[in-house]
């Protein structure tokens, strides 16, 4: 077995549905990443300040970027850079695109507290920035890019189960810490609209300790298990169980990683086969595809 | 021999591919161990992902008060859930979001100073002066038994004269009601006050 040929092999012929996964990956990046981009837009101007700064802004002064135009057309560029990628019109289309996005990131989160949920879809965008730079050949790019893709998100995660190992061990899962974060959350909800709002999933783990310990059993169990990215063959059932986690944190919690769900959805929801299967079916038997 | 020539190239050029790639995945991973190593290990998209793993820790939020008619700083004192003056403002109704006032009230030492009051008093311009806030920084941490208590201390009053600063109030101090803040199972229905419908600009 070939260690890096599990994320990346060359010489492995492409089917016309993994070409239509790819761009369906790849899709699911840029428009995510619109969506992001624009909607810090609206927020960006009515912050005061970056008083703690993040990314680059530690090193070069982006308070410029407090400000309607500046954001707008930091975004209209990210846009416009991460579609001429997405359409294959411009090389360092994904690069540029990447790097004013990271503009826009830290000019949005430059008071204290710094978001996580689009991490992943960075990650997703920088796979995609080097693997057109390193590659010409379409399948190649398309190959390096989920491969590099996969590799980031293996350390991600990995590095997510290390923290939580590291600072508790196994005695993270006790249900009792799930009950400060879900009261915490509350608080937020309390606090972002004005009324308390504790849904039937969160009660039920307030209810009871031991189904609180499951889930933060079953949160741990998986993000461990992120380590098993690299190796194809379980791949998809430890993408789709990570999607699964993020969806009952969202239920939990009231976090949302979206981005980082849509992207693991689009990696292991079995499209290739599907097209693939449909392409066969329509294709009269004897006749080359 | 032609075949066989443009079979050798193309094995070259996919192990050239092969090496380009692990050059790429090493470099990322290597980027990625110095970024985590030092500093704080946070540059976007790179990120030790720390959240969540400072388990049964206490934590600190922000909430924010709206004063329906004005009060005495001197009766502004730490309080539970239920004590509080006033309807929660909801933060979003001005585009605030929680988790950067929450981050913004973590850095404050009470009393709030002039600094911190200035920039408490332009991120709230939008709504200062049309209404009278308070900024409660609340903090939650386990009892002895191991349910849940949250104590609401008053930061400052934002209001159309600026931000002021209230003393520093005495910790933990007041009894605790004998359900205040407890868990679970009122959870859902703990009073916070209703949802203030008065429009803003």
């Amino acid at each position: 077995m070939n260690f890096w040929r599990e994320l990346f092999d060359p010489d492995e012929p492409e089917s016309y549905g993994q070409k239509v996964q790819s761009f369906a990956f790849e899709a699911v990046v840029v428009l995510r990443a619109q969506y992001e981009l624009w909607s810090w837009t609206d927020i960006i101007p009515l912050q005061p300040g970056i008083p703690k700064p993040a990314g680059i802004a530690r090193f070069i002064d982006v308070s410029f970027m407090i400000d309607a135009f500046a954001a707008s057309a930091n975004a209209a560029l990210a846009s416009v850079f991460l579609l001429l990628g997405l359409t294959r019109r411009f090389r360092f289309g994904y690069l540029l695109g990447f790097l004013s996005f990271h503009l826009q990131y830290v000019a949005r989160f430059g008071l204290g507290k710094v978001q996580h949920s689009t991490n992943m879809l960075g990650f997703a965008m920088l796979a995609l920035a080097l693997a057109h730079l390193a590659y010409s050949d379409p399948a190649l790019r398309r190959k390096a890019s989920v491969g590099l893709t996969v590799l980031l998100f293996c350390a991600g995660y990995s590095f997510a189960a290390y923290a939580k190992w590291r600072a508790k061990g196994l005695r993270w899962a006790d249900g009792h810490h799930l009950w400060m974060w879900v009261r915490e959350k509350r608080l937020d909800v309390l606090a972002a609209s004005g009324r308390p709002q504790v849904n039937f999933v969160q009660k039920l783990v307030l209810k009871n300790v031991y189904i609180a310990t499951f889930f933060l059993a079953g949160g741990l169990l998986t993000e461990t298990a992120s380590a098993l990215l690299w190796w194809r063959r379980v791949r998809r059932w430890v993408m789709l169980a990570l999607a699964a986690m993020h969806m009952g944190i969202a239920n939990v919690m009231k976090i949302h990683f979206v981005p980082n769900v849509l992207i693991l959805l689009a990696l292991s929801l079995p499209i290739a086969e599907v097209v693939d299967y449909l392409r066969a079916r329509r294709t009269p038997s004897g006749s080359a595809p | 021999m032609a075949a066989e020539e443009a079979a050798t190239a193309e094995a070259s050029s996919w192990q050239d591919a092969s090496r380009r790639f692990k050059f790429l995945g090493i470099g990322l991973l290597l980027v990625y161990f110095l970024i985590s190593r030092f500093g704080d290990g946070e540059f976007w998209p790179f990120s030790k992902f720390p959240m969540f793993s400072r388990a049964g820790r206490p934590w600190t939020r922000a909430l924010v008060v709206e004063l329906s008619t004005p009060v005495p700083d001197a009766s502004l004192q730490e309080v539970w859930e239920k004590e509080l003056p006033g309807p929660v403002f909801p933060l979003h109704r001005v585009h605030i979001n929680q988790d950067d006032l929450s981050a913004v009230v973590r850095a404050i030492t009470p009393p709030v100073n002039a600094q911190q009051a200035a920039f408490l008093a332009e991120y709230f311009e939008r709504v200062r002066h049309e209404k009278t806030l308070v900024l409660y920084s609340v903090r939650g941490k386990f009892r002895p038994d191991r349910s849940v208590r949250e104590r609401f201390t008053p930061l400052a009053v934002i209001g159309p004269e600026g931000v002021r600063a209230l003393a520093v109030p005495l910790p933990e101090a007041g009894v605790p009601p004998a359900d205040a803040g407890t868990l679970p199972a009122d959870a859902g229905v703990l009073e916070a006050g209703p949802a203030h419908d008065a429009g803003l600009p």
